[in-house]
């Protein structure tokens, strides 16, 4: 199954419209995903309404965009996801991701940038259509700015007053990738911050085209970011830089902007902090590669036995940081377990990872997460080779019988290689291959000691 | 009356009949009875098709009628499958429909309208007749976009609800109303004369169309989209009093993302700000957007809009000075100074916070412009030095290349180079463990089942790449036990492989790894003679001498073409020759020769060609040459290259070009697949598809080490291959830019030449990566700056590329720490008389004026003072010379 029909139910269009504060801004949730409790999950007035404004129109921009597209792909160009909004006790976040799946983004508006009327726990896709992306160009500093997250029409609604249903054929990559990415945002680390003037004049000296030669970016003495066709010390990668061009309308009114790396994707996030907003820009290695195919996590999985992720899960409740080091007094599981455990459930799409303040955070996003969980077919294979009785271990290697190759699988640092072409092309630096992931099922089972 | 519907009797009314009368055949026979037949006439119909492309024997009378069976049997999904498309001759689409009646007309309609908008004008017919009902979503739009046309009776709906859709729906591809007045047939209207003309004609709102279309700009939609939009409101041709009273919609239009809806909204704004249609504070409210545009133009229009405010009402003349700052942002020193200009204007009113504001763009304006800074803001500015990174300006240090230590990492490294074979190094580090460990691996038929399978898939696709076909060939010829060259002789032909018409450096590649997998199916585990010895690609003449005693000791012969290889890549000058002993083999003695012993040459010509081109000597060797039928080139016979670049002209005048080529002297011919041959010439002297390099990055990578002592032939392939005006997404031409960012020698005239040359590349990825090399050389001290300014005066001198390149290159490698470097090359480069002066060389001359200005220098140079003196251009050219003049040292009569 490459895609599943993800319908989206609105009772109507979300708007801006004027009102006798100023403007209000009416986000219409989806109610197929509604479970119990009012529909109505915000009522707030924003504090730096041009900064949110810019932000919710850039997530749009990156859910209607790809970044990179197939030679197959050119007639169906245009996606129609929606991006997915959290309301939590300190903060109200809105994600999307590109239909390429190489590109995700994040608006986080800290307790800090909205005065709340209302407020009520929940995750929900909500439409936003290009007539709203239009109109919330116009926001300026000075526009008063409601902000309202509900299952309620506006005034006028689309189509009369029938509920719009949109049915979605959402890739399961798309899925996937949405909560691959949570994975890879953990594994990241600080690299450099610019200043505002500096990420200005860097994200102007990009590019307007699409590129895709592999660049590096720097900071140079000064604290300007130097871009380089060579790795250097210090450097992350960056490539398919037109990407970044999301950020240029907003960088202007950005405090700085931070830059993290995850070397073992090669994964970058590119971060405008604006007090108490934050847009976040994720980007993969490259732009025709999916988060989805990344894989960090499959040894976790593989080896996990769900009970460690079970008992985390089960103390999820809307935290807005989830605080590793007390789920592992309250739970009794050990550090490594909490870790591995929050892993998986940001891969399912339980948990989301903020860079800003350095930890996962609860949410559930709203797709199938029996779907999401069924979407490994890596592990998939794992297991039919185990079950299959093909993975023999010996004293220093295993070797894995898999269409008529017998692969072999090593220790190699701290990790595992593999003889197969997966891992020749990927070093690892995509997650696991089948046969590894066999051997790690099997060594569950069975004593070995590695000499 | 209806007949007995058999299939027999239905396929042959389909092949025989006309399309009326298998119409009125079938119409006679309910859905149900017709639809039995569905397979049959499926299979007829696809089998028609395949026989009109293919000439297959499947006659049919008209074919329209097996359309009309097809349509009358066959289910959507049949259709759908059978590539079925939607188009009627003689009996109308609606004619068949009405007949047949076919339960899924609604679902024929939605399918065709939304997969393809040109088939909108083909379907329409159905829910013109009552057939169906219109969709209604974004494709029946993207229709007109196509090929309806809305008119006649569906003129009405195009008036009343279509046409106001199209500021709404932005298309894409090939499908926009861009695209569609683009190319517009001749004879047929586009559409922004019809609705131009609709509006004339008060059949449309003019005034609502001059909304709707400044609505569509602010939406995201694509340059190119959105450029019919602002053609269509400049077409309307809005009065000054409509202008006016959309005044705020313009203004919001400068916030735009897309740059040429900027500059339409600017000049409308321009106009309302002459006509006093704005007031100062919605213009100062507004104008930031345009303040930080990325075109210059845009930026300097809206100084003059701010000055105008300020001037309009003095009240507002610290927000405005606020304002001009942001527009320090722009990269360009013009627009910079015109910030400059307007703030200290206005600074009489600047608070502390704008002053502390302004300092922070100290280090962002041009060079000549930071001393205004540090007057405006009281800040005393301490320059940036752009010192280049650390390990840039340090004498490169070769790494040692260690070869792999077990069989099990060497099959590994073998299994990762065949599937990414871009590192040189990698490859022959992977080659020396298959000829070090090939022999353990073949012991084990399970150990060598990945290669075995890899291989052969790759071979069976290997790609663009030849050096992936030679490494699967490698590892095809290990696990199968037959050599190399025999599976060859038995494989399709692969250019450059198999044809010895087109001599490449992977054929030379390729014999070598078969010699190799020959020795190692022999039961030989030997080391590679060729494996470089450190990073800098060379083998080291000591470790050449172990290697070659490890064959002794095997009493294994060396492989000739990894010998020859070896040679060539011999390190010079690292090793005093010794004496030859008296029962040397070939192999020793020609590396005793390499390293400058004179010893009695032959037999394996190439071997001695290789030692000999180890010499570097210029001197022609006829005891090498006449090893040969006939003198070769680089085998005992020097050449020398000259670069010669021209601007070609076509015969009228009205296209030029850049003409690059690198003669070689003498002329000979280099027919022989000889490596020592192969690498020093390739005829002809111009670019040619013979490119023996390779079409790849990892090919030309792979090219790169077979001397590194000497790249220049090399750098010549390299000039000869780039296109400049090429941009790719993996640019295979950077490869030939790698020897510079490797440890080795100086580089020479064709090293210099590259750089020049990609320096001016379209493709940034090679443009850039040119200008990094050239600065890092520069500063290591292994170019020239005099040779390289000969190289690139010879192209800016051309004329046949943009100037502007250039300097944007240089601008680049100062940034990189080359800053002395590019004022010695600009200063050098100007030493042409005025009527020579290149075009767009204002740029150049600000470059290197701000860099003396940074760097607190001056001209020293008298010829380029008095090329400063006669250069002919007004504007920047001007300005900038006479800048260049006054800050020269030289005497007075000279500048």
């Amino acid at each position: 199954m490459a895609a599943f029909d993800q319908t989206y139910r609105y009772a109507g269009s979300s708007a801006l419209r004027p009102s006798a504060a100023g403007q209000s801004l009416r986000l219409v949730s989806d109610q197929s995903a509604q479970t119990d409790g009012p529909a109505h999950f915000l009522s707030a007035r924003a504090l730096a309404p041009d900064v949110t404004a810019k932000g919710l129109r850039a997530v749009s921009e990156v859910v209607g965009a790809r970044f990179y597209t197939p030679p197959s792909m050119v007639a169906r160009l245009l996606r129609e996801a929606d991006p997915v909004a959290t309301v939590s006790p300190g903060a109200v976040r809105f994600e999307g991701f590109s239909a390429c799946c190489s590109v995700y983004a994040r608006m986080d508006l800290g307790d800090d940038a909205l005065d709340t009327t209302t407020r009520r726990n929940g995750t929900t896709n909500v439409d936003f259509g290009p007539e709203l992306r239009a109109a919330l160009a116009g926001v300026g500093p000075e526009t008063e700015l409601e902000l309202g997250i509900g299952a309620d029409a506006v005034d006028v609604t689309r189509d009369g007053a029938r509920v719009v249903e949109r049915k979605v054929p959402l890739p399961l990559r798309w899925v996937k990738g949405f909560g691959q990415v949570q994975v890879a945002l953990a594994g990241m680390a600080p690299v450099f911050t610019l200043s505002r003037l500096r990420a200005q004049r860097f994200l102007r000296a990009l590019p307007r085209g699409a590129s895709d030669h592999a660049q590096w970016v720097a900071l140079a003495p000064g604290g300007a970011a130097r871009l380089s066709t060579r790795p250097a010390t210090g450097a992350v990668p960056l490539r398919g830089g037109h990407r970044l061009r999301v950020l240029e309308p907003m960088v202007a009114r950005a405090e700085a902007l931070e830059v993290h790396h995850d070397p073992g994707t090669q994964a970058t996030a590119w971060s405008l902090v604006f007090g108490a907003q934050r847009f976040t820009l994720v980007l993969n290695a490259e732009p025709w590669r999916g988060f989805s195919g990344d894989g960090g996590l499959l040894s976790n999985l593989a080896t996990s036995d769900g009970a460690a992720t079970a008992t985390v899960r089960a103390w999820l409740n809307w935290q807005e940081r989830i605080d590793p080091e007390g789920l592992c007094g309250a739970t009794a599981l050990e550090p490594g377990e909490v870790q591995s455990a929050l892993a998986e459930l940001a891969a399912l799409g339980l948990v989301g990872y903020d860079l800003g303040q350095g930890g996962y955070f609860h949410r559930v996003l709203p797709f199938d997460a029996e779907q999401i969980a069924a979407l490994n077919p890596r592990l998939d294979a794992a297991r039919a080779l185990v079950a299959a009785g093909k993975v023999t271990l010996d004293g220093t290697e295993a070797t894995v019988e898999s269409d008529d190759v017998v692969h072999r699988v090593r220790p190699a640092g701290d990790g595992w290689s593999c003889t197969c072409p997966w891992y020749a092309k990927t070093a690892g630096g995509r997650g696991s291959c089948k046969h590894i992931l066999a051997v790690e099922i099997t060594l569950e089972t069975c004593a070995w000691p590695l000499t | 009356m209806a007949f007995d519907l058999t299939e027999e009797t239905l396929i042959n009314l389909l092949k025989t009949k006309p399309a009326h009368a298998v119409l009125d055949a079938l119409r006679a026979h309910p859905q149900k009875v017709r639809r039995v037949h569905a397979k049959a006439v499926v299979s007829l119909y696809a089998a028609y098709q395949e026989s009109r492309f293919s000439g297959g024997g499947v006659s049919i009378a008209d074919d329209e009628a097996l359309d009309i069976g097809l349509l009358a049997t066959a289910t959507l999904t049949d259709l759908k499958k059978v590539g079925y498309f939607p188009y009627t001759r003689q009996v109308p689409l609606e004619t068949v429909f009405a007949a047949l009646q076919p339960e899924w007309t609604q679902a024929f309609v939605d399918h065709f309208v939304t997969s393809n908008p040109n088939l909108v004008v083909r379907v329409a017919p159905l829910w013109r007749a009552g057939l169906a009902t219109r969709p209604e979503g974004d494709a029946i739009i993207l229709g007109y976009y196509a090929l309806y046309r809305g008119d006649g009776e569906d003129e009405a709906e195009l008036l009343k609800h279509d046409v106001w859709r199209f500021f709404e729906v932005e298309g894409g591809g090939e499908f926009s109303l861009a695209n569609h007045d683009k190319f517009v047939k001749q004879g047929s209207e586009s559409w922004q004369a019809r609705l131009v003309d609709y509006a004339d004609a008060g059949k449309l709102d003019r005034q609502r169309l001059l909304d709707v279309s400044l609505e569509a700009l602010a939406r995201d939609f694509g340059q190119y989209r959105a450029g019919w939009y602002t053609r269509f409101h400049t077409a309307l041709a809005p009065t000054p009093e409509e202008t006016a009273a959309r005044a705020e919609r313009y203004l919001g239009l400068l916030g735009s993302a897309v740059p040429p809806t900027v500059s339409f909204a600017m000049k409308a704004v321009q106009a309302l700000d002459k006509a006093e249609h704005l007031a100062p504070g919605v213009i100062l409210d507004g104008i930031e957007p345009a303040l930080q545009a990325r075109a210059k133009g845009t930026v300097a229009a809206a100084l003059k809009l701010l000055a105008r405010a300020a001037q309009r009402d003095p009240n507002l003349q610290s927000q405005a000075a606020r304002l001009a700052m942001v527009a320090l942002i722009c990269e360009d020193a013009g627009v910079q100074g015109k910030a400059l200009d307007l703030i200290e204007r206005l600074s009489d009113s600047a608070q502390d916070a704008d002053r502390a504001a302004l300092a922070e763009y100290a280090d962002l304006v041009a060079p000549s412009l930071r001393p205004r800074i540090a007057a405006l803001s009281g800040v005393t500015h301490n320059a940036v030095s752009h010192a280049p990174p650390q390990d840039a300006a340090a004498p490169p240090t070769a790494q040692p290349v260690h070869p792999v230590g077990s069989a099990e990492d060497a099959l590994a490294l073998f299994l990762s180079v065949l599937e990414t074979p871009r590192d040189p190094i990698e490859v022959e580090r992977a080659v020396d463990g298959l000829a070090r460990f090939g022999a353990e691996w073949a012991a084990d038929a399970a150990r060598l089942s990945p290669l075995r399978k890899r291989a052969r898939q790759i071979w069976d696709k290997p790609g663009d790449g030849l050096i992936r076909a030679v490494l699967a060939l490698t590892g095809r010829a290990l696990a199968e036990g037959t050599p190399a060259l025999a599976l060859l002789a038995d494989a399709p032909e692969i250019w450059g492989l198999t044809s010895p018409e087109a001599s490449t450096l992977q054929r030379v590649h390729l014999r070598r790894n078969s010699e190799i997998t020959e020795q190692v199916c022999a039961g030989h585990d030997l080391p590679l003679l060729s494996l470089p010895s450190d990073t800098s690609g060379r083998v080291a003449a000591t470790d050449l001498r172990t290697r070659l005693a490890a064959y002794r000791a095997a009493d294994a012969e060396p492989a000739p073409t990894d010998l020859a290889l070896a040679l060539m890549r011999l390190a010079p000058g690292d090793a005093v020759p010794d004496a030859v002993p008296t029962d040397a083999g070939e192999a020793e003695r020609a590396l005793a020769y390499a390293l400058g012993t004179d010893v009695p040459a032959g037999p394996t010509a190439e071997v001695w060609a290789a030692a000999w081109s180890a010499r570097r000597s210029s001197a022609k060797a006829p005891e090498i040459a006449a090893l040969f039928e006939t003198p070769l080139p680089g085998c005992g016979v020097p050449v020398t290259y000259t670069l010669d670049v021209q601007r070609t002209e076509s015969p009228d005048g009205a296209y030029f070009w850049i003409s690059v080529a690198v003669p070689v002297t003498p002329k000979l011919p280099n027919t022989a697949d000889v490596l020592p041959a192969l690498y020093a010439f390739q005829p002809p002297d111009t670019v040619h598809m013979s490119f023996n390099c390779g079409m790849t990055f990892a090919d030309i990578a792979w090219a790169s080490l077979i001397m590194p002592s000497d790249p220049e032939p090399f750098f010549r392939q390299g000039i000869l291959m780039q296109d400049t005006w090429q941009k790719l997404t993996d640019n295979h031409t950077r490869a030939f830019l790698e020897p510079f960012l490797r440890p080795g020698p100086s580089f020479g005239p064709l090293g210099a030449g590259l750089l020049a040359y990609d320096m001016a590349c379209e493709d940034k990825s090679v443009s850039s990566l040119a200008a990094e090399a050239a600065a890092l050389v520069l500063l290591q001290g292994r170019l020239s700056v005099a040779d390289f300014a000969d190289a690139l005066r010879a192209f800016v001198m051309s004329g046949a590329l943009p100037t502007a390149r250039w300097t944007k290159a240089f601008a680049a490698m100062a940034e990189s720490g080359a800053e002395a470097h590019v004022r010695e090359l600009i200063a050098r480069i100007l030493t042409f008389p005025g009527p020579d002066t290149p075009r767009d060389i204002g740029g150049m001359l600000e470059l290197l004026y701000e860099l003396h200005v940074a760097a607190g220098t001056s001209l020293d140079r008298p010829e380029t003072c008095a090329c400063l003196e006669t250069i002919e251009g007004g504007g920047k050219v001007a300005k900038f010379s006479k800048k260049l003049r006054a800050l020269a040292r030289v005497p007075a009569d000279v500048c």
